[in-house]
């Protein structure tokens, strides 16, 4: 059950909690106290760290807080097309 | 400080090239009402705005429309990639391509480059924010008049994506707006300017 996702698949998924979290985070900015939007918030955040890390590990880093450089010889930010390139969206 | 994410915030993958729509879409990033213009005015606004929850909006907008900018870059990116010397005469691309070649560059769709002369700085919250919430409305119409000219449908939904995005920043704004207000004096906004005089009660 445990099998890593398609490319194409996480990165969907990323875009998708990551723009609960942008939305949300605006909302917030001008409703601090809504203890409803703070939950969704927490919710989709952690979704979103939690698929960022898996999707480094899988596919190379989008963040550079998830590059990790102890099992790669070289700087693989660098190797997966950007994202207005053929491949990176 | 800012931290760049390798992803858009919205997908664009167009595989038509379009010389003649990338020229008008193009606006939308050095254009009047354009993304980078949008950014930077919030950008600059944000240091003197006196209330914690409109700096929030402030920064989290500007920092939203810069992730808007690398769209619209990667539409017209796409929308001209690998054209032909044929292609570019006959698109009306050529008086860009002159210049440019096929690189990014922030102009208006009628080619006047992008200026901090469309936006303002005010260093007063309340005409500030009434600024913002008109100038999401301009991106908004902007993007309404692109709909209205495009038709191929991997163009259409990034674009109908950061038009939406354009009504919710206004209703941000509209909601800073009321917590300016909220902190002024009921019966005279206009008594003191809080990112300049000094109340005294």
């Amino acid at each position: 059950m445990n099998q890593t996702r398609s490319r194409r698949e996480l990165l969907n998924h990323i875009n998708q909690v990551s723009f609960a979290v942008d939305d949300v985070k605006l909302y917030l900015d001008t409703h601090p106290d809504d203890q409803e939007a703070l939950a969704f918030f927490d919710n989709y955040s952690r979704q979103r760290n939690m698929a960022l890390k898996e999707y480094a590990a899988a596919y190379g880093p989008l963040t550079v807080d998830t590059a990790d450089c102890s099992r790669s010889r070289n700087w693989n930010w660098i190797n997966e097309p950007w994202p207005w390139q053929e491949g990176g969206c | 400080m800012w931290i760049y994410e390798k992803r858009l915030q919205y997908p664009v993958k167009i595989t038509q090239t379009n010389p003649k729509i990338a020229q008008i879409i193009i606006t939308q990033f050095g254009g009047p009402d354009g993304e980078l213009g949008a950014s930077m005015r919030y950008m600059s606004q944000r240091y003197t705005m006196p209330y914690k929850e409109v700096t929030g909006v402030l920064t989290d907008i500007a920092t939203e429309e810069l992730a808007h900018l690398e769209m619209i870059c990667a539409i017209v990116y796409q929308l001209t990639k690998n054209l032909t010397p044929e292609e570019i005469e006959r698109s009306g691309f050529a008086p860009y391509y002159v210049d440019h070649t096929l690189a990014l560059w922030p102009q208006s769709a009628a080619g006047v480059p992008w200026s901090a002369t469309t936006f303002q700085s005010k260093g007063d919250p309340l005409t500030d924010l009434h600024e913002d919430m008109a100038a999401e409305q301009k991106a908004r119409t902007t993007y309404d008049n692109i709909l209205r000219l495009v038709k191929d449908p991997e163009v259409c939904e990034p674009i109908r994506f950061l038009r939406e995005r354009e009504i919710v920043h206004y209703q941000r704004f509209g909601e800073s707006l009321r917590i300016v207000q909220d902190n002024l004096d009921s019966r005279n906004f206009y008594a003191f300017n809080p990112e300049f005089d000094t109340q005294t009660k």
